[in-house]
């Protein structure tokens, strides 16, 4: 097998060479370069053996062929490997039990994963940090020295009572639910989740992206090739009714109707391709319109509760809501984001108010001012924090 | 023999504008553009996904979920690139999504080890040991890594040069060359092994 490209004559007389000049006179047989010199050729061989390089680059090849005996060797091993003749490809059917459900928890490895994770973050989280803390934590004793941000009536983190763990494919509909499990849980799941909160669009969105997912979940849908052996019908898809709010036409195309790709097959089959895609559509408007809706409720919601969240002086809770909501608002309904400006200066200013009763305190009593002052230091940080939200928030905004 | 289609011949081009003007057709919402499209392209899409994974029935799924997506975001599709390379695309994204969701690619593995043993010992006959060799160089290519198989099963069946497979995967053209040479390394020693032992055993 001679390569197009190749001057096989300098083959025939290798001459040693520098990378970028023949030296025909000192030539030694079997001299090569080191291997992260010859790396580029190499790199070049394939294309080479195919006659598919540039000429100039072919030339460049051929003068480092000429002096390098393990780059001629890869040309030959690599002409020797596309010499066989590899056609038909012998086929292996994939055993069936790769397939079944047995293994589920074995190709399904991340999504339970997951579900570890999310159990222990709320054990952890739940146990560890959401208990009530403020009163009781103070009437049972606890010393000055264990004295936590937590244990200070008004600032303590009062997360609302965790929900039932999600189960994994539950569909979580209501919105505050799906915060609660933001808040507890740190991650930005809550549009994911809100995003399902049509179970029958998720089912859409969800399920369509597979067709074996889609044989589980739905009672009659094949989708197979002419060439698969004795389909029980060319494609058949049906989908029951019931699960679904919008009507999609039971289609039978057989076999015959479109063997060999037959101009009446090839159309039905962009008939059906057409009607699943606008199907997912229509599914996907319906996910939308029901996400704004849960959205605006939610955000209307959210904005009744923060002010009295800050007369009771639950910043912590406030924070979380207030940042959701502008979060989300910026998105969804600007309007939103001007109040939400408003609160966050309020929340500010009790939070100030806060320390400055602390210090004072502090100052007060000499004693447990260690411990107190390392807790305003927290909330000096807190604050500060805030101030720097706020002062960004009003450039935004003036912007 | 090289394949024949390895350079670029009249009929490649003329692949290549016939299928730029189906996807363009396509891209506007032409049924019966895409209707050719599929009765034109699906066995070579079969037989390129059989290639990868070696499994007719999956291969089936694959066409047909390639076909699907082209026609779902068939706005994607511009004229810039090369056509053949947009397919190719495609259909190779639908293999990595099946290599992904499924979580097969050690199972892939797995299972080709289990099904297809190699056998060392050389056949009685020449066209036995023909067909035992070609058995040899398809297990050894299933054992490359995916990224590998893929520049390699275009390289060496559907004829790209190295710059189009980069053009094909949006990838830099080094490291095309670096997975190829890797590719073939493995499968050239793995010959070379496969015939030293062969050798060994005529003696």
């Amino acid at each position: 097998m001679s390569s197009p490209n190749r001057d096989d004559s300098k083959r025939e007389a290798p001459d040693r060479v520098t990378p970028d000049r023949v030296t025909p006179d000192r030539e030694a047989p079997g001299a090569g370069y080191p291997p992260e010199q010859c790396e580029p050729y190499e790199c070049k061989l394939p294309d080479y053996a195919t006659g598919r390089l540039p000429r100039a680059t072919s030339r460049a090849v051929d003068q480092h062929l000429n002096s390098c005996a393990s780059c001629r060797r890869f040309l030959e091993s690599i002409h020797s490997l596309y010499q066989i003749e590899l056609l038909p490809e012998p086929v292996v059917e994939v055993a069936a039990s790769r397939t079944g459900r047995g293994d589920w928890w074995v190709r399904h490895r991340g999504i339970a994963a997951a579900i570890l994770l999310a159990v222990v973050l709320w054990l952890v989280l739940f146990i560890a940090e959401g208990r009530p803390l403020t009163d009781h934590a103070i009437r049972s004793g606890a010393s000055s020295h264990d004295l936590t941000l937590a244990d200070l009536p008004g600032i303590a983190l009062e997360l609302p009572p965790f929900p039932a763990s999600p189960r994994s494919g539950e569909v979580i509909t209501d919105p505050v639910v799906a915060a609660r499990f933001v808040a507890y849980t740190g991650k930005p799941l809550l549009e994911e989740i809100v995003w399902d909160s049509c179970p029958r669009c998720q089912m859409m969105d969800r399920k369509f992206e597979l067709p074996e997912v889609r044989a589980q979940f739905f009672d009659v849908i094949h989708l197979r090739s002419p060439l698969t052996p004795q389909p029980p019908g060319w494609l058949t898809a049906t989908v029951p009714r019931e699960q679904v709010p919008y009507q999609l036409p039971a289609m039978r195309i057989t076999r015959d109707d479109c063997a060999s790709g037959t101009i009446a097959g090839v159309a039905a089959v962009s008939r059906m391709t057409q009607l699943l895609a606008d199907f997912d559509q229509s599914c996907s408007d319906g996910a939308l319109r029901a996400l704004d809706d849960a959205m605006y409720h939610d955000l209307a919601r959210r904005m009744v509760s923060i002010p009295a969240l800050v007369d009771q002086a639950r910043y912590a809770e406030a924070v979380v809501d207030l940042e959701r909501v502008e979060q989300v608002g910026v998105r969804h309904r600007t309007a939103f984001v001007d109040l939400a400006y408003e609160l966050r200066l309020a929340i500010t200013d009790g939070l100030t108010q806060q320390l400055q009763a602390l210090e004072r305190h502090a100052e007060n009593r000499s004693s447990t001012s260690s411990s107190i002052r390392a807790v305003a230091g927290q909330l000096a940080e807190q604050t500060r924090g805030l101030a720097i939200a706020n002062d960004f928030t009003r450039m935004s905004l003036s912007e | 023999m090289l394949d024949p289609n390895a350079r670029m011949s009249s009929q490649t081009l003329l692949r290549e504008r016939e299928l730029s003007n189906l996807l363009k057709r396509m891209a506007s919402g032409d049924r019966a553009a895409y209707g050719l499209l599929f009765e034109r392209e699906r066995s070579a899409l079969e037989t390129f996904f059989i290639r990868l994974c070696r499994c007719p029935s999956r291969s089936d799924d694959l066409v047909q979920n390639t076909f699907v997506t082209l026609w779902r975001y068939r706005d994607n599709f511009t004229a810039r690139g090369k056509a053949t390379s947009y397919l190719y695309r495609v259909a190779l994204n639908q293999w990595r999504q099946w290599c992904r969701q499924e979580n097969r690619r050690h199972d892939v593995h797995r299972d080709f080890e289990c099904t297809v043993p190699p056998r060392v010992v050389p056949a009685p006959d020449r066209e036995a040991e023909r067909d035992d060799l070609k058995e040899w160089v398809w297990h050894s290519i299933t054992q490359l890594k995916p990224p590998q198989r893929e520049v390699f099963v275009l390289h060496r069946f559907e004829g790209l040069s190295c710059p189009e497979i980069a053009e094909v995967l949006d990838e830099n053209l080094k490291t095309v060359e670096s997975r190829l040479r890797l590719a073939l390394s493995k499968l050239t020693r793995s010959l070379s092994a496969r015939r030293a032992g062969s050798g060994r055993e005529g003696a």
